[in-house]
């Protein structure tokens, strides 16, 4: 099935099944390896985009699903340099193994464009579903105010 | 991991002098397969420098986020006095980035830092050494009248200078001196300092490539299904698996190089992963058991229930238990236990071979490329030259990585097809297919005399052994088997990581024993961020405080008294307490629960501080962790290290469990193997005591404190005392 797909402000056109995770698509169709696989499930939030401007789940959701959809990733997000999310996750040392950092950076860009200036309960929330392995939260939290306040 | 050869240096040193010497040899490779992609010149295995004076160094140790990266190229920039940041690549399959704690280029056991510290610096100076002497040639004058600082050779005599660019192509012809002097610690610049990771930018923007990243021309992708614990694979549907779209072929691999630790397998290749899982979905395989389809978790633990009445091998004997017991005033017994756990890395095991009859390349997040060469020679038959293995970054480790049967399944498919393969695990064989930190119980005992002093203690371990099972666990049994440190092993008949850091307790008992009862199971097992210490020091620290409360003594009078021998323990103990406040007025409801532990040689202590709502759901308010490791190399990473040790611990304490159902692990994904969330993070501080030591390791030693800590917390609490975890089965959950 030919899908139509616009990923960090290009369109293209790609002949796919549309049963494909948009994981996937984004990985070995497009080579935006950026985007990472964890769980396929939902569950850790390695996988995260912004479609439409909301943050998605991209193991959970098929490409059929997607059609039309503006998708940005973690390579498409800082269209201009970095964006403050990634500037603070740098000035923070947040990354460790970083196989995570950026679906949480595409989490906490979504979340200061609806919320500019988070509690922490509000990180809380808008972060629950980003497991770390490594266990970086401490640092997550405070790059995420570092980045408010950018 | 690994600490294949970790703990005492001197079975560190013993284990370097048999097994290291011999594998030095075999891994000098050709300079087809030099690390260095352009002719810059290379000054030594470590270090290429641009004309333009950028400084390339390269990295032994993998970097699964611990930092190695950073720590050991700070150690060798500040000898080298190159300017910093630098540049960095992942070097392998030269002998100068064999581990010298562990005798292979191998990431583990905690040996990043102390392994590499005299390695690094002294590789540092000799290449400033070489860059001088080509600067004094050039300027007819006498070395020793030039120095080296930010990447600039001066002499101040004459008013010129040189950048490392302008002198490396001579440099890289002198000899530089065997010994070079090292700097003193006042003098470091750069040690010491809390640096930016030089891998944070890149993997901000997701341009760090880890093993599952790599693409190759012409290369398939393959899916992969394991059979369970002994079974064969029984039946599959080759022909419905062909017909998905983008299949290319099923095939049944195995593993041969280390026969018992081959599993029987199925995989699907196509164009794409999501075709290939397809494709295995359809093959729909089935398998057939060997004597194990029944096993569960309820047998293995009734097998160390009844082990616990055994006698054991004796691990370590001081005085004479027996004798004290039996004249003891008060005896103290408790029984603790721990499951099966799963490093669960979050990047799943996956790596990229392509085998072209003549050669082999393979691309891997990988914590072991020396025991990934070995495997690699083995399995094809191609000499070490042939092969050159790219360790990219790596999606976590903590152990897992270590073993290379993701890299022998994608050599072994990749041979038989002829193709380039990339293989990737799906997080559900991931989990259900790792090799695990072995389930344990403990038998726990202890004789206090008339004057209410524990004189007598005995640690009766219960479970499988990494090293001496005869089933699936670390090929590195096979790698050392004829190493004096296996030798002892077999002789004494106690596997070195069922007794770590019980064997080598640091409190003072006049009467001990520490023996453990082997009782094996073919779930797989291996190495986890300080494998035996993991279970010990929970069995061991739970039980001082019930020690302390039978004798009636304050649990951190009682750990200090105990550690009277041990200055540089007791120092931390006594730096918790303090820094903690201990014994001090805590706000209503709150209570402190404290743990010690040496391991890897670093002592390390922790005090936590929790109220308990409900009686059942835990707040954790602040977490207080000393340690001593000696030189600080980077204090930023240090605390990075603290913060992820207790994240582990919690979610260890709180969640973590693999049961085992008809000789399958249960639990597959996170949504059944939960990992602790962001909100439940809980406010830590760091302390470190200040030495000029050299520096130990701590990628381990933050994580065992901390579920000790917890539950003794919980009892000061609750009055109820936890021998097992995770605590999530006794009815709590974390706030
Ligand atoms: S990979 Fe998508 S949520 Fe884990
Ligand atoms: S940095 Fe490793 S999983 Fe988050």
């Amino acid at each position: 099935m030919n899908i139509t797909l616009t990923v960090n402000g290009k369109t293209s056109t790609i002949d796919v099944d549309p049963g494909t995770p948009l994981l996937w698509i984004l990985r070995e169709h497009m080579g935006l390896t950026g985007t990472k696989y964890g769980c396929g499930i939902g569950e850790c939030g390695a996988c995260t985009i912004h479609m439409n401007g909301e943050p998605v789940k991209s193991c959970d959701r098929a490409v059929g699903k997607s059609l039309n959809a503006d998708i940005v990733t973690i390579e498409g997000l800082g269209a201009n340099g970095l964006h403050p999310v990634q500037q603070a996750f740098i000035d923070d040392n947040t990354s460790q193994c970083g196989w995570c950092i950026p679906g949480q950076i595409m989490a906490a860009a979504s979340l200061l464009a609806t919320n500019p200036e988070p509690t922490d309960r509000d990180i809380d929330l808008a972060m629950k579903d980003q497991l770390c392995r490594c266990g970086a939260y401490t640092r997550i939290r405070s790059a995420i105010h570092r980045a408010a306040k950018a | 991991m690994s600490q294949a050869m970790e703990m005492k240096r001197r079975t560190f040193i013993q284990s370097v002098a048999t097994v290291g010497g011999a594998l030095v040899v075999g891994f000098h490779l050709p300079s087809r397969y030099a690390e260095a992609a352009s002719d810059l010149p290379e000054l030594n295995a470590w270090v290429h420098v641009a004309p333009d004076n950028t400084v390339t160094l390269r990295a032994s140790q993998s970097e699964m986020g611990q930092g190695p990266t950073n720590g050991n190229l700070m150690m060798f920039a500040e000898e080298m006095e190159c300017a910093w940041p630098v540049n960095f690549e992942f070097g392998s399959g030269r002998p100068e980035y064999i581990n010298p704690l562990a005798g292979l280029q191998i990431t583990g056991g905690s040996t990043a830092t102390p392994g590499f510290w005299d390695v690094m610096r002294k590789a540092g100076a000799q290449t400033r050494h070489m860059l001088i002497n080509a600067a004094a040639k050039k300027w007819g004058v006498s070395a020793d009248e030039c120095s080296a600082r930010n990447s600039v050779v001066t002499h101040a005599d004459s008013d010129q200078s040189a950048t490392f660019g302008e002198l490396a192509e001579a440099a890289a012809k002198e000899t530089p001196p065997e010994e070079p002097t090292l700097k003193t610690p006042e003098e470091f610049r750069l040690i010491g300092t809390a640096t930016q990771r030089l891998d944070s930018k890149m993997k901000v923007t997701g341009e760090a490539i880890y093993g599952m990243d790599v693409s190759v021309p012409g290369m398939v992708v393959a899916a992969i299904r394991h059979a369970p614990f002994g079974a064969k694979i029984a039946s599959y549907d080759e022909a419905a698996a062909k017909a998905v779209p983008g299949v290319h072929d099923v095939l049944e691999i195995g593993q041969a190089v280390y026969p018992e630790n081959n599993v029987p397998c199925l995989i699907v290749t196509a164009d794409t992963y999501w075709q290939a899982e397809q494709g295995l979905k359809a093959a729909n395989p089935t398998f057939d058991g060997n004597g194990w389809a029944g096993l569960n978790s309820d047998q293995i633990h009734q097998a160390f229930v009844e082990g616990a009445e055994e006698k054991g091998a004796l691990g370590r004997v001081d005085g004479d238990f027996d004798a004290a017991i039996a004249s003891a005033d008060k005896v103290v017994e408790a029984t603790y236990e721990v499951p099966y756990l799963s490093h669960s890395p979050l990047e799943p095991m996956n790596c990229l071979a392509d085998y072209r009859g003549d050669s082999l390349e393979i691309w891997a997040s990988t914590q072991d490329p020396g025991g990934g060469y070995i495997m690699a020679e083995k399995l094809t038959g191609l000499s070490q030259d042939k092969i050159k293995i790219h360790v990219t970054f790596l999606g976590g480790g903590f152990g897992r990585r270590v073993e290379v049967d993701y890299l022998e399944q994608a050599v072994e498919a990749s041979m038989k097809l002829k193709k380039p393969v990339k293989l990737i695990w799906s997080r559900e064989e991931d989990m259900q297919n790792n090799f695990h930190r072995p389930a344990y119980l403990a038998r726990m005992t202890a004789g206090i005399d008339a004057d209410g002093k524990p004189v007598a203690w005995r640690h009766r371990n219960v479970g499988p052994g990494i090293w001496l099972s005869p089933y699936r666990s670390s090929r590195l049994k096979d790698l050392f088997a004829d190493s004096d440190f296996l030798k002892g092993q077999r002789e004494s008949g106690v596997d070195f990581h069922a007794v770590q850091g019980g064997k080598d307790i640091g409190y003072d008992f006049a009467n001990l024993q520490v023996s453990w009862v082997q009782k094996d199971f073919p779930v797989p097992i291996v190495f986890l961020r300080g494998v035996g210490n993991t279970m010990n020091c929970f069995f061991i620290e739970g039980f001082i405080d019930e020690i302390a409360e039978a004798v009636g003594k304050d649990p951190y009078q009682l750990r200090r008294e105990l550690l009277h021998k041990e200055p540089r323990m007791q120092a931390v103990v006594d730096m918790a307490a303090e820094k903690a406040g201990w014994g001090k007025e805590l706000p209503k409801g709150h209570y402190q629960g404290m743990a010690f532990h040496n391991s890897f040689d670093t002592p390390f202590a922790d005090v936590i501080e929790i109220s308990v709502r409900g009686g059942r759901r835990i707040k954790v308010h602040k977490v207080v962790r000393v340690l001593d490791c000696g030189i600080v190399v980077n204090p930023d990473q240090v605390d990075a290290q603290c913060q992820s040790g207790l994240v582990w611990g919690l979610t260890m304490a709180m969640y973590s469990e693999h049961t085992v159902r008809n000789a399958k692990l249960v639990e597959s994904n996170f949504d059944n193997y939960r990992l602790l969330r962001i909100s439940q993070m809980p406010e830590y501080e760091v302390h470190t005591v200040k030495n000029t030591n050299s520096p130990t390791g701590i990628g381990e030693p933050v994580f065992h404190t901390v579920t000790p800590a917890l539950v003794n917390a919980l009892y000061a609490a609750t009055g109820k005392r936890i021998r097992s975890v995770p605590l999530k089965n006794h009815g709590f959950s974390l706030a």
